[in-house]
């Protein structure tokens, strides 16, 4: 389909009057805005000098002699040197992103500055902007309530979490055994000695993103497995499908409930704690499944008690996956400290293998102690006399060669 | 060839914002001049131009996040020099600058056009 457009032959007159308040555009400002990457841009001509700019900025924009008076052609005295490499497009963002005005585009990149924007998160985001609810399953330990966190800040645009709770876009909710759907969606409810009805965590939040529906809010529902999703969600798995936002769903109670187009659902199972082959059918197609996995090459070279921490945590999955299942592998951060960097002293890896990752594992060799030893070795563990070895993590040698015997060298 | 350098990008994008600051509201709409003056608009002749027309320029002139940077997934982010907030609606150069030019008051002595968009 096409239009017709032409210029009112008095336009440079009225631009100058009504537009401009009398005072010409700065070609330079706007060539050197324009031109920040030729190599984006089709028959841009040869530029050489500060004067070629504005050249090229004349011959690009077809600006005739009408149009003169539009425009301060003069070189300002700020205009440093031009330089023989063309700028990435990463620096121009950061560059924006800095101008007055970028706030949307500075906290996105704030965001990718600080290295925790990566394809995780994209792939996240791409999911809930697709399918409106995301699941992260994976085994503990595997930072799925971290990218969920993360994701909720690139959904909204948000730097700081802390800033996006208090604006209410994003929320954090964790679910239990007694989590209902009165607490969720709303219901009845006793107060001070009478029945009324009480919205839910979810309505209310609906409400929120609906009175504000420029804007996207993500509600964080960590835990959501151990929850009884069905009943906790009600006629609502209806209403999150993307094409039945916005319409009013009637609940039991006789209310109705709209979920806005701009809610997005971000849900953490631990497959350890109950498989989400348990979810309910319906539940599970309205949701994206993103799987969170142990990565043992983010605790990169660092070696402790004689052992890479890389191959100690892919040696304990190998063989956790062989005697239980895959679903109950050991998250990396069990290996990461409080900064988030892999754990460096004997200290601590004795302190995380005896309290943290031998008791995890108790639980889910039910205290059998053969399997027990054949996922930690016998260095470790004595099946004959069913115990852990408490001499294993006294000292810094015995704990290396308990290890050794774990990872088979 | 030489190149625009980030210091040269960071003072051209603050003189810009200082020359928009004593200006109306409707500066914010300048660019669409611009979009028209790449598009070959003149006076005393009619161009007919489609919406990809407005596209192409404004996605190349405007946007600083580009297709497949990891940023771009949530929607394409431009920023438009005269002082608007960055704008992230994929469609904004189609309803901006195409579906409402006709109702666009602000046009008026600037462009003529026929019942274009829809």
């Amino acid at each position: 389909m096409l239009a017709v457009f032409e210029f009112d032959p008095g336009y440079v007159t009225t631009l100058l009057s009504r537009r401009l308040r009398d005072s010409p555009l700065p070609a330079f400002a706007l060539a050197a805005y324009f031109f920040r990457r030729p190599s984006d841009l089709a028959q841009l001509p040869e530029i050489d000098s500060h004067e070629d700019l504005i050249s090229a900025f004349k011959s690009y924009f077809h600006i005739s002699a009408t149009d003169v008076p539009l425009f301060d052609f003069s070189v300002p005295a700020w205009a440093s040197p031009l330089s023989d490499d063309e700028l990435s497009r990463a620096e121009v963002v950061r560059i924006v992103a800095t101008a007055p005005h970028a706030g949307e585009i500075a906290s996105l990149l704030a965001a990718e500055a600080s290295g925790e924007v990566g394809d995780r998160c994209d792939e996240i985001v791409a999911c809930a902007l697709k399918m409106g609810q995301v699941l992260l399953f994976g085994p503990p330990g595997t930072g799925k309530s971290y990218w969920a966190e993360k994701a909720a800040l690139r959904l909204t645009g948000h730097a700081d979490l802390s800033v996006a709770a208090y604006t209410g876009e994003v929320a954090i909710v964790a679910w239990h055994p007694s989590t209902t759907y009165e607490d969720f969606v709303g219901g009845m409810t006793v107060r001070k000695g009478s029945i009324k009805r009480r919205s839910g965590i979810f309505q209310n939040f609906c409400e929120r993103a609906a009175a504000n529906s420029t804007r996207r809010h993500v509600l964080v529902v960590d835990e959501i497995n151990r929850g009884n999703t069905v009943a906790i969600f009600g006629e609502l798995l209806f209403a999150l499908e993307l094409d039945k936002r916005g319409k009013p769903v009637q609940l039991t109670d006789g209310k109705t409930i709209v979920v806005p187009s701009n809610v997005y659902i971000l849900g953490t199972a631990n497959t350890a704690d109950r498989s989400i082959a348990a979810l309910d059918v319906a539940l599970g197609r309205r949701f994206a499944r993103v799987e969170i996995a142990p990565e043992p090459e983010l605790l990169g070279s660092t070696r402790v008690a004689g052992v890479l921490l890389q191959d100690l945590l892919r040696t304990l999955n190998t063989k956790v996956t062989e005697a239980v299942d895959r679903e109950h592998r050991i998250g990396h951060s069990y290996l990461l400290g409080g900064d988030d960097r892999p754990i460096s002293s004997f200290d601590d890896l004795a302190f995380t293998m005896k309290y943290r990752i031998v008791p995890l594992l108790q639980d889910y060799a039910i205290d059998d102690f053969d399997i027990l030893e054949e996922i930690l070795g016998v260095g470790f563990v004595d099946a004959g006399e069913q115990r852990i070895k408490a001499e294993a993590f006294r000292t810094e040698a015995a704990l290396e060669a308990a290890l050794r015997v774990l990872i088979g060298s | 060839m030489k190149y625009v350098t980030a210091q040269l990008l960071h003072d051209a994008l603050l003189q810009l914002d200082t020359y928009s600051a004593d200006k109306d509201n409707r500066i914010k709409g300048l660019f669409s001049v611009f979009v028209l003056k790449r598009l070959g608009v003149t006076v005393g002749e009619t161009s007919a131009l489609s919406i990809e027309d407005f596209n192409n320029v404004c996605w190349a002139l405007l946007r600083v996040i580009q297709e497949g940077d990891p940023a771009s997934l949530d929607g394409e982010k431009i920023y438009n020099p005269f002082g608007n907030d960055p704008i992230v609606k994929a469609n904004w150069p189609r309803s901006t600058l195409w579906t409402r030019i006709t109702t666009n008051k602000s046009w008026k002595g600037i462009v003529i056009t026929d019942a274009g968009g829809f």
